[in-house]
């Protein structure tokens, strides 16, 4: 997995419209950097064609 | 102080029909115990005494015509911070929203009041509910009543409700459950609360965290008196188009207070197996309870739970920012630090994240209804730690360490995504004396069996008679 950088995250947060500063993206990086893991083992899952619960009518 | 606060809502509607007790007793019993405790429990952020007794003088006169409003008339309950109520502040817990007044209410408090319910106050929250601690920088974060030296906290994001309940400033209250908001402070304050199939409780004029995570529910002292909430509050509202049309059964005829034949799960797997010591012996008592009142305990698993956590936070993470992307643009600093931080992480989650995570829901979905297919309930803790301190960050769980938030929310968050019922009550109590709580989830829009199993429970226990050192 790549490190997530500050650079990185800062560019994450333009795409959204944010402009945060390199001191609240270093606070930000502890808890990025676990989210990151937690969604790479998401990206990592083989999900063939599971129907997603987009619409969310599950009964 | 008025023993009538003890009383469950059950109970005083059965002295209110026999003309022992007023509803105006009931409610300024309540208001009295309020004003002398919430300086420091900071469960409420508005009391509405004057509402308050004018509502109950209105069920005085009801009663004393002989006439009710339905079946929580005169009732004194609390209301979470983040249903709207019409012409009295709704903040979310927030500073955001610090003056917003709607103008209608939400459904379900619109049914609870049709019920006869008074609406004594509005209650702490974690802000924004975007957390399970119940901590709240703008209002104070709430005491948990069992430790009156301690600043313990009470488990959120229904913190003010799980105190009040459980300190007996109001027979019930509303919660919302999105990664176990209503079953983490019932778990860590003593009190039950009733997670419902998601669809069951409109969330029409509930401010979201995450339209499909968001559940709405009751928390109360006793299962009964859940089962007496959720019957008013539950149905179809064409203001929701998630909620259904199944019909809503009469839930306090499903307490029979039997549960012989009935076949229970006990997730040891992922559950008891990872849960503190102390804890893990409770539910196991418990399961053991059961099997002595008739039920057929055996042991499954749940799969895919280690996917749980990176699909939960997929999706709560892309909805709240959906939501709260407007403020966190032009109001930042007026979120408290953790809500904050928590809400700029989601700018990590891709579309195909959020689709990725919608699938897994679909496994665990399924996973749920497998371990469901020739058992009743399922039985694990709610929590595998009880209240820690407000300061604590992270805690030892069998030797390992985990940071409060994730721990808290490990047990909880699978009937979530799910989307099952699942209720939480007392199980126990550790030797400093501390509750534990244990959930039993049910097959969905089947909460008459959840609740069922929760009360026989109650029936057969005192755990939940109990009473916190506060007051």
């Amino acid at each position: 997995m790549a490190p997530l950088t500050i650079d990185t995250l800062g560019t994450l947060a333009r795409l959204h419209g944010f402009d945060w500063t390199d001191t609240e993206l270093e606070a930000l990086r502890p808890g990025a950097e676990v989210a990151h893991a937690a969604l790479e083992t998401l990206r990592a899952l083989d999900l063939g064609s599971a129907d997603p619960t987009t619409q969310y009518r599950m009964f | 102080m008025s023993e009538l606060v003890w009383k469950s809502a059950t109970d005083l509607r059965r002295m209110m029909a026999a003309k022992e007790v007023s509803p105006v007793e009931v409610v300024r019993a309540c208001l009295d115990r309020i004003g002398a405790l919430d300086g420091t429990l900071h469960a409420f952020i508005t009391v509405c005494a004057d509402a308050a007794l004018d509502a109950a003088k209105a069920a005085e006169t009801r009663l004393v015509s002989g006439e009710t409003a339905g079946r929580l008339d005169g009732i004194p309950i609390g209301l979470k911070d983040l249903c709207d109520t019409g012409g009295v502040k709704t903040t979310g817990g927030s500073k955001i929203l610090a003056d917003r007044v709607p103008a209608a209410d939400a459904t379900l408090v619109r049914r609870l009041k049709d019920a006869g319910a008074i609406m004594i106050g509005k209650l702490n929250m974690h802000e924004f509910a975007y957390g399970p601690q119940g901590l709240n920088a703008h209002y104070g974060t709430t005491w948990n009543p069992w430790d009156a030296e301690t600043h313990r906290i009470p488990g959120g994001s229904s913190s003010g409700t799980g105190a009040a309940v459980a300190a007996a400033l109001c027979a019930g209250g509303t919660g919302s459950d999105t990664g176990g908001s209503i079953r983490i402070p019932a778990s860590l304050c003593g009190i039950t609360g009733l997670k419902p199939t998601y669809g069951r409780v409109s969330r029409a004029g509930v401010l979201p965290l995450s339209w499909t995570m968001d559940h709405v529910g009751p928390m109360a002292r006793t299962a009964a008196d859940c089962a007496l909430m959720l019957g008013a509050m539950a149905g179809y509202d064409p203001a929701d188009a998630t909620t259904s049309v199944l019909p809503v059964p009469d839930y306090t005829v499903a307490l029979t207070g039997e549960v012989k034949g009935l076949r229970v799960g006990l997730l040891r797997a992922g559950f008891v197996g990872a849960a503190a010591p102390e804890v893990a012996s409770a539910v196991e008592r418990a399961a053991k309870t059961l099997e002595s009142l008739g039920a057929k305990v055996d042991e499954v698993a749940l799969e895919h739970l280690d996917v749980v956590p990176a699909a939960s936070f997929a999706i709560v993470a892309a909805e709240a920012l959906a939501y709260h992307s407007r403020w966190l643009r032009t109001r930042a600093d007026d979120y408290q630090p953790d809500v904050r931080e928590r809400l700029r992480l989601s700018v990590l989650v891709t579309g195909e994240d959020y689709v990725r995570a919608q699938q897994v829901r679909a496994w665990v979905r399924d996973a749920v209804d497998e371990a469901l297919r020739h058992r009743d309930v399922l039985l694990a803790p709610s929590t595998p730690i009880v209240a820690p301190r407000v300061d604590e960050a992270d805690v030892d769980i069998r030797g390992r360490r985990s940071d409060v938030r994730s721990a808290l929310i490990r047990f909880t968050r699978p009937f979530n995504l799910s989307g099952h019922p699942a209720c939480a009550l007392p199980c126990g109590f550790t030797d400093s004396g501390l509750p534990i709580g244990m959930q039993i989830a049910g097959r969905p829009f089947d909460e008459a069996t959840v609740l069922r199993a929760a009360d026989a429970y109650q029936q057969a226990t005192d755990w939940h008679t109990r009473r916190p050192p506060v007051g």
